[in-house]
């Protein structure tokens, strides 16, 4: 076998070896906050602060966020509308997509970046510094006290962001078909409120939930096995968040196909 | 109301910076000697390296979205006959485009102010300072170059993935033939160029906000952690931002 | 008393500690020295299971911690204490609440009452007039006496210190000496070391243990430790660049 083929053969193990580390990390990581829930000794301080900054931290960009994606869904929904002159149909065409996929997806991936990065960062550098030793020699559960206020924070902020988000996303949605489709506030309305059943909601919602979830766990369990320092940390941010978006894509796909 | 106005003018002050390191970084694009094994580097490692995610990701999407569509369809209309022929011209202009800026923003966007914020807080910036290589330059130029190449690259591929993935589910779960499917009647040049405008654009954006956000950081392991939270956010942000003002511009070109 | 019975660790190809024994007995105060990388901090972070022995086995009080999980260190971890080398406090809080945590968190205080009684542990370090300061905004001197607070507040009978002057300008080095000092002689804890500070070693240790090549290579009163006529001893209590220690 030429020396290519069999570089080949080892650049694809190699990887497959690292892959397989971090994925086993990340079980491994999963199953010890599994255990943590089964008796949960939540601090409670720890959730009302982690709650308060999760929702400040990531209102703003989840709102704008959202709005934009009402505006984006509505343009591409427009152009079939213009095309077929079914100027009553935008409000129904916008409010699956957006409830359905956009929404969570869109928030999903904006969350992950801003508070799954962030949480990253923060117990990377205090794994990096020491802080966590520090604890577990304080006799306190670094998973208990930092892991599970972050990770419920997270999961409660994800499912009040999207029912928020699609508030946005509907002012953003009027205001593009109003502006640049010339659709009626009122036509959009109606057509929203006659075709968009609560299921198509309550469909985003629960994967929001699950997205949220999803960050929350891979976020801390990176953050918590960073190694190296400063660059160290920064590798980890970028672990998180690329994971958490493969993550939101297979769970994405797996929950559609399961709520129809 | 307070917050309101600080967010504001947090993101004004940002697009100032982000459109300084632009502006910045195309005068060296200009007027300096282009550093091509730099470039090329960091062309494999945007390209290449994202690709495996780029195509798992659009996959995933285009199973989505096929599922989505099908779905709607047998409740509309009862027939899944139309997706393809709908499917890929939203594909062409609008979720892939999207979806591989937004998936490039937080792989690429990351990475690069990881780096270059690490460098910062260890000094190394300043040491370049000193053998007069300008950051932008030395740093932001090449990373700049690159993706502007490899982006409209990666939305080719992830395209390809998410409309050949999409095939698959709808032939698999809707049994739509995949000769049905595969209708390209309605993708117009309005589409593509759309799409590739979109791709250029992301690509010019994501290297020169992660940039910048890198070469702000301050602070040791905590700066880069900021650093690199920031550059994903506004990266993606702008991702978005942009999808929608092109949007916008292609929409009114048609009509 | 705290039983090292030939420990081993080894990390990767690098043997750090190499059958180590050692016994630590209440109310000491052992220093445990040696050049940079001679295992010290190793050695005595297997006391509270930061770090597990390769071979060998550690008791605490007569019981055998080598197979202890995690969750079993807990109780152990109330009885002996840590003061880190970067005092390592926890950046998001005030330094009172820093020491407030685990009185929060073991003596079933209610948040109020936890804080009340960790000003009064900042008080016995003379911290109390900056309880509410963040850490990042004093110097490593302070620090260092707030995470010393901080070890103190579930009233352990055993202290392990990393190096607590390593960094300290001299009048701040020299306070925690007598702070260690003090607090064996009014609490009769018994305090581990980890140190390479030669002015601290003979003003406080009762004990030295001096480790080379990862192993024990003296064991005794500062007193034999100044008046060895060993090489390698020598060289490094007169800080000597050339010797049989390789640098």
């Amino acid at each position: 076998m030429s020396t290519f083929v069999q570089g080949l053969f080892h650049r694809i193990g190699a990887w497959f070896l690292r892959l397989a580390e971090v994925v086993g990390e990340l079980a491994l990581f999963t199953g010890q906050v599994g255990r943590a829930t089964l008796r949960p000794r939540i601090d409670r301080f720890e959730l009302w602060r982690c709650l308060y900054r999760v929702g400040v931290r990531s209102l703003p960009i989840v709102a704008v966020t959202a709005f934009f994606a009402g505006a984006i869904t509505v343009l591409q929904v427009g152009s079939y509308v213009v095309k077929l002159r079914a100027y009553e149909v935008v409000g129904w065409g916008f409010g699956f997509s957006v409830f359905r996929e956009i929404g969570p997806l869109l928030i999903g991936l904006m969350f992950s970046g801003r508070v799954g990065a962030n949480a990253t960062a923060e117990l990377g550098t205090m794994t990096v510094t020491e802080q966590v030793d520090a604890l577990r020699t304080l006799a306190i559960d670094p998973i208990d006290y930092l892991v599970l206020p972050r990770i419920l924070a997270q999961v409660v902020m994800m499912t009040l962001l999207y029912s928020l988000g699609c508030l946005f996303a509907l002012v953003g949605g009027v205001v593009t078909a109003w502006s640049l489709i010339g659709v009626d506030p009122w036509v959009f309305w109606n057509s929203f409120t006659e075709y968009v059943l609560v299921a198509d909601f309550l469909n985003g919602l629960t994967k929001a939930t699950m997205f949220g979830l999803l960050i929350g766990v891979v976020s801390c369990g990176f953050g918590l096995s960073v190694r190296g320092g400063a660059p160290g940390v920064g590798r980890a941010v970028n672990a998180c968040v690329v994971a958490a978006a493969v993550g939101i894509f297979v769970l994405d796909y797996f929950l559609t196909y399961l709520l129809g | 109301m307070k917050s309101l106005l600080l967010i504001l003018r947090s993101v004004i002050e940002q697009t100032r910076e982000a459109v300084a390191t632009l502006v910045g970084t195309i005068r060296y694009t200009l007027e300096s000697p282009w550093n091509f094994r730099a470039i090329g580097e960091h062309m494999f490692l945007v390209g290449n390296r994202s690709l495996v995610f780029v195509l798992l990701t659009l996959g995933f999407l285009g199973a989505i979205t096929s599922l989505q569509a099908g779905f709607q369809a047998l409740r509309i209309i009862g027939d899944t006959t139309i997706i393809g022929q709908q499917l890929l011209p939203l594909l062409v202009r609008q979720l892939g485009p999207t979806l591989v800026g937004l998936m490039v923003a937080t792989r690429v966007g990351t990475g690069i102010a990881a780096e270059i914020g690490s460098m910062v807080v260890t000094e190394q910036v300043d040491a370049l300072r000193m053998c007069n290589a300008p950051p932008l330059d030395y740093l932001v130029k090449p990373r700049f170059l690159a993706c502007l190449v490899m982006l409209p690259v990666l939305v080719v591929f992830g395209v390809m993935a998410a409309f050949l993935s999409a095939m698959g589910v709808a032939a698999l779960v809707f049994h739509t033939p995949p000769r049905v499917f595969a209708n390209l009647d309605f993708v117009s040049l309005i589409d593509v160029g759309e799409g590739l405008v979109k791709a250029v654009a992301f690509g010019a954006a994501i290297p020169v906000i992660a940039g910048a956000a890198g070469l702000a950081a301050r602070g040791g392991s905590e700066g880069v952690g900021e650093a690199t939270t920031r550059a994903v956010v506004s990266a993606s942000l702008a991702v978005i931002v942009l999808d929608f003002v092109i949007g916008g511009l292609a929409f009114l070109v048609r009509t | 008393m705290i039983e090292f019975l030939n420990i081993r660790k080894a990390f990767g190809s690098q043997v750090v500690l190499d059958d180590v024994s050692l016994t630590v007995h209440p109310g000491q105060i052992v220093y445990i020295i040696g050049k940079s990388g001679a295992g010290k901090s190793v050695l005595v972070k297997h006391v509270l299971g930061l770090i597990r022995p390769d071979a060998g086995i550690i008791r605490f009080e007569g019981q055998d911690i080598t197979r202890f999980r995690e969750r079993d260190f807990y109780p152990l971890r109330k009885r002996c204490a840590m003061v880190f080398q970067h005092s390592t406090l926890f950046d998001s809080m005030t330094l009172l609440e820093n020491v407030a945590l685990p009185i929060r968190k073991h003596k079933g205080l209610s948040h109020a009452d936890s804080l009340a009684a960790a000003r009064e542990k900042l008080a016995l370090v003379q911290m109390e007039a900056l309880a509410d300061r963040a850490p990042a905004d004093i110097g490593d001197g302070l620090r260092k006496r707030v995470a010393i607070a901080r070890a103190l507040t579930l009233d352990p009978m055993y202290i392990v210190f990393d190096e607590p002057t390593t960094g300290l300008d001299p009048v701040s080095a020299v306070r925690v000496d007598r702070l260690i000092r003090r607090l064996a002689v009014d609490t009769g804890v018994t305090s581990i070391v980890v140190s390479h500070d030669l002015r601290s070693i003979f003003s406080v240790a009762d004990r030295v243990v001096f480790l080379y090549q990862g192993k024990v290579h003296l064991d005794g009163p500062p007193t034999a430790f100044r008046a060895s006529t060993d090489p390698v001893v020598r060289q490094f209590i007169n800080g000597l660049p050339e010797g049989p220690m390789e640098l």
